[in-house]
């Protein structure tokens, strides 16, 4: 069925266009993909935490059959540079000491590369990296942020401290502030280390020929991958190709520069064969970069009325061993929306990054934002109980109004959109509070301790504009628009190229659903292609929920330039004039007379086949390059409902209502799958999962068996709905949702813990909530 | 997973199963449900040269009742020792519907948690 104007594409549920391939195993992943005369790669790991490298003899692995080579960090002294810290936080200090894609001379964290085994079998090299004799002289180790800022060992020897950086964002006058306030809250948060521990790991398939350099990646930043591999291999950049084929999840572990990509293609020009490594899972979860990993100490001013008069955040962010792309930058992301929905004079958020021997920190699904979430939502549910007053009632007080917006915020950023009272008046219409309350009272004789929570959150995405994340400005560094290239066929049928570089969220079908309104196709017709730097123009990938908000603009802008030729082609046809020719029912038509028109295959016809109006270019192509105003700002309300077994500290989410708002919806099948899976991690940091090293900086959660991702045994079935508040930042009022629940799930699950735990004297939480902390926390509260 | 080189047997009886654990010495291993021991050669930390595969010996499983007892075979999984409580079988069997999930049930086996100590 062709668009019309009564029923567009956009806005309905379609069902994802990539599904049929992902749900009948014939989508092509890098392990999918070969080549012949192919080597595999395994590396040797450092078992050591921090060491010296006395010595690596690689006789015994090279004399197994099938081997090649085994390469280390000393072999590679022709890279360019070491590894990047692309996008770093403007105008100040950063202590970068260089990361390489093999060790030299000394390891910082137990999985750290120091060689890699090359040959004809993967399970032969696996079988040599064990015979590469690696002689290490220990150093001593710091994996506490705390112990490591107040002094050695350090985990840089060179660099005489362990403190990374040192960033402020301040907004207001926090001193009067605070004078103003009649209640002071002061608490200690913690958002510990958590992995994004993708379904696919990583793997990369290098392959040097002639001159020039094709690597398949799983990664989430294609051509950022291409312009590094280009610089450090110093191959120039168009003789360099990267493509992202199926990508089986990121969550930001897949946003970087990683060493093995550099590695593989090093070792194939080096070699002359294609070079594959694929991650195993225990790799994945040894050094694969991982996220949070902050200690906070968060104050809250405020009236007796619960008008909120000051806020100040001092983060304490441990970033492991190294800087990867972006890895100080990181805590950054949350300060400018550190004050939530809340209309607050003054906000500071002062940040110091510190390193630990343990695995590199960096973005992590909402990176920076579910911290900021979380920190500003828990002290609301303090404050409300310091002053006796409904918690909601203190977030309505103090949130910022509709009429306000644009609102610009403490923090110096301008809020695009919102209506926060709406979506928490929404959320709860889905709740009795007469039934829960008598639901708490039954359960509280069987020893189970019912709470319910909320998260009232906005935060910050469609990562743009370059104004502000450019050099000239004070976030990233780096210019942040989005291309998109729409080319129509011969036949009408079309291709979209995105900048973009989805990987599950279902975008090819989304963007699809845009094009076919505007160009009065099938979206089924409507083909998106991504992930690919050879065709299609310079992209910047798919991170920071910005896919939609930006690289989506920037597709509707494109189609908009394919529809403006297309109408005066049509117009020259019709002799009619081309601000009269609108799509309708599949046929580009002057208004007011439907019945004749031309189909976008007619027009492509002329386009290619016939005669173009004079003047006029054949073809029927265009290219946009998206850079927005602003950012977006989702926001939403969301509840949580917890029992709490008080014998054993079990907790259990029994019911979560999410109303979420994204601007106007594109495909709302879509949503819901983002704003589920967002959830599910978000009470996954809450509940279960948690990175823990030991005292010597072993990894403690190496496996699924310790490292515990919630399934679906876990979790309750999540109740959705929304509100529609458009963004004027784009043409489709779009926002991102791709972070969303995962920002505001957190803080509902801890404040629905701390409402079950409050009768038994407990009165704040921090996560994870395991079973032995919230038993030991009862027990506590019980002496 | 990549495990170290092994080598790979299925005998058809018990005798054969015995023969070939004494042939393989220290480093052959048995192999039933597979839940303990190929999670740990996953790992390399267990690196056997042999294994013994039992899963299909006759006479090994199931739950009966002798002598006023309960008599479960070795070769027995989770999830049939899980549904032996409609049989009668009580606390045991009742723990057995506990193990891990449907997957992990439905393959190990109780004699082999018992060997492995696990879980």
């Amino acid at each position: 069925m062709s668009a019309t104007a009564e029923t567009p594409h956009v806005g309905r549920p379609l069902r994802r266009k990539e599904d049929p391939r992902l749900i009948t195993g014939r989508a092509r992943y890098i392990d999918d993909i070969t080549m012949p005369g192919t080597l595999w790669a395994a590396i040797v790991r450092s078992p050591e935490a921090h060491a010296r490298i006395a010595s690596i003899e690689s006789a015994a692995a090279l004399e197994r059959p099938g081997i090649h080579a085994v390469y280390t960090g000393e072999d590679m002294h022709d890279l360019g540079g070491p590894l990047p810290m692309a996008w770093a936080p403007p105008g100040i200090e950063i202590n970068n000491p260089p990361h390489w894609p093999l060790a030299r001379g000394t390891v910082k964290h137990v999985g750290d590369p120091v060689a890699v085994v090359l040959g004809e079998d993967r399970y032969a090299v696996v079988d040599a990296a064990e015979d590469v004799v690696v002689e290490y002289e220990p150093l001593p180790v710091v994996t506490d942020p705390e112990a490591a800022l107040n002094g050695a060992p350090f985990v840089h020897e060179e660099l005489g401290t362990n403190k990374v950086h040192e960033w402020s964002l301040a907004g207001g006058d926090l001193e009067a502030g605070f004078a103003d306030a009649e209640v002071t809250i002061e608490r200690r948060v913690i958002n510990h280390r958590i992995a994004g521990a993708p379904i696919e790991p990583r793997g990369v398939l290098a392959d040097y020929r002639a001159g020039s350099m094709t690597l398949y990646t799983s990664t989430q930043v294609p051509h950022f991958v291409r312009l590094f591999a280009a610089l450090l291999l110093g191959i120039s950049e168009e003789r360099v190709r990267v493509v992202a084929p199926e990508v089986g999840g990121g969550f930001g572990a897949k946003l970087q520069v990683c060493g093995e990509e550099i590695l593989a293609c090093w070792c194939s020009r080096r070699t002359g064969h294609p070079v594959k490594w694929i991650e195993t899972r225990s790799e994945n979860m040894a050094v694969t970069h991982q996220g949070r990993d902050q200690i906070a100490h968060v104050k809250l001013g405020a009236k007796r009325d619960g008008t909120i008069t000051a806020y100040h955040v001092k983060i304490l962010a441990d970033l492991g061993a190294y800087n990867m792309m972006m890895t100080p930058l990181i805590p950054s992301l949350g300060a400018f929306v550190m004050g939530g929905c809340y209309k607050i004079p003054a906000v500071t958020t002062d940040i110091t990054g510190v390193f630990t021997n343990k695995c590199p920190t960096d973005a992590i699904r909402g990176a920076g934002r579910p911290e900021a979430t979380h920190m500003i939502e828990v002290m609301i549910d303090q404050l409300a109980a310091e002053l006796g007053i409904d918690r909601l009632e203190v977030r309505r007080r103090n949130f910022i109004p509709p009429e306000d917006f644009p609102a610009a915020v403490a923090t110096g950023v301008v809020y695009d959109s919102g209506n926060y009272a709406g979506s928490l008046d929404k959320l709860l219409t889905h709740l009795d509070q007469a039934a829960f309350e008598a639901e708490r009272e039954r359960l509280r004789a069987q020893g189970i301790y019912r709470g319910i929570g909320f998260s009232t959150y906005t935060e910050i995405c469609g990562l743009a504009p370059s104004r502000i994340t450019g050099p000239t400005g004070v976030g990233v560094g780096a210019g942040l628009w989005e291309s998109a290239m729409v080319r129509v066929h011969n036949t009408g049928a079309v291709t979209v190229y995105t900048g973009t570089s989805p990987h599950g969220q279902g975008l090819e079908t989304a963007f699809a659903q845009i094009v076919a309104d505007k160009l009065g196709v099938d979206p089924q017709v409507v083909e998106v292609v991504h992930g690919d730097t050879a065709i299609g123009p310079e992209g910047r990938g798919t991170y920071g929920s910005r896919s939609l908000a930006n690289g989506g603009e920037a597709v509707a802008k494109a189609t908009d330039k394919v529809v403006l030729k297309a109408a005066k082609i049509v117009a020259a046809e019709l002799e009619a004039a081309p601000e009269d020719i609108e799509v309708r029912d599949g046929k580009f038509s002057v208004k007011g007379s439907p019945d004749k028109g031309l189909t976008l295959a007619e027009v492509a016809g002329i386009a290619y086949i016939g005669a173009v109006p004079e003047g006029m270019e054949p073809g029927l192509e265009e290219t946009t390059f998206n850079d927005p105003e602003n950012f977006v700002f989702p926001f939403g309300a969301h509840a949580c409902v917890v029992d709490v077994d008080a014998a054993t500290g079990k907790v259990s989410v029994v019911r979560y209502v999410a109303v979420d708002d994204c601007g106007n919806p594109v495909n709302p099948l879509l949503i819901d799958g983002q704003v589920h899976g967002g959830i599910a991690f978000g009470i996954g940091q809450a509940l279960y999962e948690h990175v823990q090293y030991d005292d010597e900086g072993q990894l403690v959660t190496g496996t699924f068996v310790d490292y515990t991702l919630p399934t679906a045994a876990e979790l309750p079935s999540f109740e959705t709905d929304h509100t529609v508040t458009p963004s004027p930042v784009n043409s489709m009022g779009v926002k991102g949702v791709g972070e969303a629940g995962t920002i505001a799930a957190s803080a509902a699950v801890t404040n629905a813990v701390i409402d079950a735990l409050r009768p038994l004297g407990i009165s704040y939480i921090n996560m994870p909530l395991s079973p032995m902390r919230v038993w030991q926390a009862i027990e506590e509260a019980g002496r | 997973m990549i495990p170290p080189e092994f080598e790979y047997t299925r005998p058809s009886t018990l005798a054969e199963a015995i023969e070939a654990l004494q042939q393989g010495g220290e480093d052959a291993k048995l192999l039933a449900g597979g839940h303990s021991l190929i999670p740990l050669m996953k790992l390399r930390l267990a690196a056997p040269t042999l294994l013994i595969d039992i899963g299909r010996l006759p006479g090994l499983g199931g739950v009966h009742r002798e002598n006023g007892h309960w008599r479960i075979g070795a070769l027995t999984t989770h999830a049939d020792v899980a549904a032996s409580a409609s049989a009668g079988v009580g606390l045991v069997a009742k723990v057995a519907g506990t193990i891990a999930d449907p997957q992990v049930r439905n393959r190990g086996t109780i004699g082999g948690s018992l060997a492995h100590g696990d879980p």
